[in-house]
């Protein structure tokens, strides 16, 4: 072997280390900074919101929608595909069950508010933040977005779309359900983990 | 469709002026086509990207450190009850969080 031969080899081995430490360090911790840079984006407009009056800091709904967010937040870097699959294999596994907390508290909270404007904005505030674990938990999975191409495929032949957008988020969410991963499950363990200090 | 028409009428003139001369153009063709000319570039670049990526994130940290601590104090004026997210100084996950 020639001594450029080598120094090839030395280059090559240097380069794939380094695209490797990009891959699987940078790029995740990237990805995990984006989630809580717009989560906590969102979080601060809820707080602006409620500042300017429009909802009381200590209303069940605000605090339910910041506790949730600040629990993604914290475990930003739990939400994951795999992670999701253990969870959901320990619940089917074990005799720990998930508690239905989410749905119990956030119906009967917002039926407090009278302002129909409010709730709307409310809701928006939580299908916003949802949408950022959803494109969170979809984008960090190659098995995720690969089902969802079939899915959107099969919509895009059926014809059943308006928009891109739309039929990103209809694929999205019907994959998500065949994988049984319900939206209120994520609720419920971001409030779990929210109330650990 | 007519920009890129236009475009590659230009360069195949530009090519053409160039046939069977002996000039710097083809030193500069012959440089490029040097792979390891190419592989040394690629490499200075990755490198350059690396090293400002490394020192950007230094920088974010900081300024995450200096603006959260001042956020948190003017909100807990508003309100009291302010909840936290929890993470680190730094926006990072605490080590028990891990």
């Amino acid at each position: 072997m020639t001594p450029q031969q080598l120094s090839y080899i030395a280059q090559s081995i240097i380069a794939c280390i380094v695209l490797l430490w990009m891959l699987l360090s940078c790029l995740p911790a990237l990805r995990l900074d984006i989630f809580r840079q717009q989560m906590f984006a969102i979080r601060d407009e809820l707080f602006d919101y409620a500042a300017a009056g429009n909802v009381a800091f200590d209303h069940p709904a605000y605090t339910l929608l910041r506790k949730s967010m600040n629990g993604f937040i914290r475990y930003g870097h739990r939400l994951s595909f795999f992670q999701l699959m253990i969870t959901l294999c320990r619940w089917h596994f074990s005799d720990e069950k998930p508690v239905s907390r989410w749905q119990k508290q956030w119906e009967p909270a917002l039926a407090t508010i009278d302002n129909g404007d409010v709730k709307m904005k409310l809701g928006e505030f939580h299908t916003r933040s949802m949408g950022l674990v959803i494109g969170r938990i979809v984008s960090g999975s190659p098995v995720i977005l690969t089902a969802i191409a079939f899915v959107a495929l099969a919509a895009l032949c059926r014809g059943a779309w308006k928009s891109t957008a739309e039929l990103y988020y209809v694929a999205a969410e019907k994959t998500l359900r065949a994988f049984s991963i319900h939206p209120d499950a994520l609720e419920d363990e971001a409030l779990r983990s929210a109330s650990h200090s | 469709m007519a920009g890129a028409c236009v475009c590659t009428w230009i360069l195949a003139d530009a090519v053409k002026s160039f046939a069977g001369k002996q000039s710097f153009a083809d030193l500069r063709f012959g440089i490029l086509a040097d792979i390891r000319f190419v592989y040394t570039v690629s490499m200075a670049v990755g490198a350059a990207g690396a090293g400002l990526y490394l020192r950007e994130r230094k920088l974010h940290r900081k300024t995450r450190e200096r603006l959260a601590t001042r956020i948190t104090t003017l909100e807990k004026g508003i309100d009291p009850a302010r909840t936290s997210s929890l993470l680190t100084s730094l926006g990072q996950t605490r080590q028990e969080d891990e």
